[in-house]
């Protein structure tokens, strides 16, 4: 038994350890990762290699779809709407939406700026970040996506706070 | 039940209020990534404290939980309220009551009787070192985080009875919690420094052991939807009072587990219940006595059931 507490115990801090020195050879110059304005690590939730993840959100109609409730959520949202120029919004939409599916495997590329430099100078904090990402579940759940395939997607964005948030 | 609901249902919603004031109660982490309230007070599972930090403040802010568990077991019942705060997504600060009663009639002897309460106070503080369980999606780094619980017991006397070294003591742990969005599944595992008898219910050390060790304790959640759970957990604990040959020769201690379910309508409540066995707690051999018998011939399995208040 003390055997096992043994091994146990090394694991959970040998485990952490590994990960940490992994973690930290984040590439700063974009590579293949570089996916939806944003370079993404080699390890855990990355843009997936094939399109299994944009069919499950519904392929394109169900992500403009979803997409366009979301823009309208956070523009009128009452912590994030102020972030949002209401004369760009259609921009947005088609921006985001380009972005999502190039993320989850689609046949569109992403052609807006950089993520980081889109929000370097907007003051965002992890709230912030946090409310856009209840938003996009409020309105994939209105567009019937299962939410397992939701958070495979929210997986994808979640990385992107490192990026966006800045205060 | 005495469970505390009250007035307490009566909740505020969370205010809007301006970014990174440090105001309490914005509400900023998303559902359910403050965990719920263990037993001993600190965030995490029931059983198991988890390195994230209570309650649905971020960074910029502080935020308070207020909790109620009770957990009736074959012949115990277990009450713990409690209260909580977390620092900035950083610190947490934590109190709980570990209330601690015999139901069993025939449990009665050095002290013991039916009604017979233990009560360990635990006082706990958890600091995030490193890493963020939500938003660490690419990277294999866990949330990690420190943590200690300084554990009071009343009672001293039938403490001594049972074999306690001592009345009082500290656990010291190490928490890593990974939530995998892929997967839809939390995983944490916690080790825990401690010589705490039946999570210190029963004191610290024994004849058996006296020194520290490493206890290793795990859980596995999996996110149903955006406001329900369920998942499961394992604790081991150490046995140092087996082989006591005092008053109350008390048998061997085994490791908890549990099977929960959460449920987060709001991010003001959540609501918990779970299947628990903390195994046997008591398994007072009656040998001394000329009798060929146990006073606790039955496991403490039983239920659980957490009401935990956000602000």
């Amino acid at each position: 038994m003390k055997r096992i507490k043994f091994v146990a115990l090394a694991l959970c801090l040998a485990a952490p350890l590994a990960a940490l020195a992994q973690s930290q050879k984040a590439p700063s110059q974009k590579n293949e990762l570089y996916k939806g304005g944003f370079q993404y690590n080699s390890v855990g939730a990355t843009p997936p290699t094939d399109d299994s993840l944009y069919q499950a959100l519904g392929g394109k109609e169900k992500i403009s779809a979803f997409t366009a409730e979301f823009v309208g959520l956070i523009s009128q949202d009452d912590r994030i709407g102020h972030y949002f120029a209401k004369n760009r919004l259609d921009h947005l939409r088609r921006m985001l939406t380009d972005q999502f599916i190039e993320l989850s495997g689609g046949p569109v590329a992403y052609r807006g700026r950089d993520i980081a430099e889109v929000h370097s100078t907007m003051g965002i904090t992890n709230a912030d970040f946090n409310r856009l990402a209840e938003n996009l579940q409020v309105a994939m759940d209105h567009q019937g996506v299962p939410f397992p395939t939701q958070n495979r997607l929210v997986a994808l964005l979640a990385s992107m706070q490192r990026a966006v948030v800045t205060k | 039940m005495p469970i505390l609901i009250g007035a307490a249902m009566a909740a505020p919603a969370f205010a809007g209020s301006p970014a990174g004031t440090g105001l309490v109660g914005e509400g900023g982490k998303l559902l359910a990534t403050g965990g719920v309230s263990t037993v001993e007070g600190a965030a995490g599972g029931g059983l198991v404290p988890w390195a994230l930090i209570t309650g649905y403040e971020s960074r910029d802010s502080i935020g308070l939980t207020v909790h109620e568990t009770y957990v009736p077991l074959h012949d115990f019942t277990l009450h713990t309220p409690g209260v909580a705060v977390g620092f900035y997504d950083r610190l947490e600060l934590s109190y709980a009551a570990d209330l601690f009663t015999v139901d069993n009639e025939n449990l009665a002897a050095g002290g013991l009787h039916r009604g017979f309460t233990f009560h360990q106070d635990v006082f706990g503080a958890k600091l995030r070192v490193i890493g963020d369980a939500v938003y660490d999606q690419d990277s294999l780094l866990p949330q990690i985080a420190i943590g200690t619980q300084f554990k009071r017991n009343d009672n001293a006397n039938v403490l001594a009875t049972v074999g306690a070294k001592s009345a009082n003591g500290a656990d010291f742990y190490l928490a890593a919690t990974k939530l995998f969005l892929n997967y839809s599944l939390l995983v944490n595992a916690t080790v825990r420094f401690t010589k705490a008898n039946q999570f210190g219910l029963l004191g610290f050390g024994g004849p058996r052991n006296d020194d520290y060790q490493p206890e290793f304790e795990g859980s596995l959640a999996y996110l149903v939807s955006r406001n329900f759970a369920v998942g499961a957990e394992y604790r081991m604990k150490p046995n140092n009072l087996d082989k006591f040959a005092g008053a109350l020769p008390i048998g061997p201690e085994q490791a908890a587990y549990d099977i929960f379910a959460a449920y987060f309508p709001t991010k003001n409540v959540s609501i918990t219940a779970a299947f628990v066995d903390l195994g046997h707690i008591a398994d007072v051999s009656l040998a001394p006595l000329g009798i060929n018998t146990s006073l606790e011939p039955h496991k403490q399995m039983g239920g659980y059931l957490s009401l935990q208040l956000a602000y």
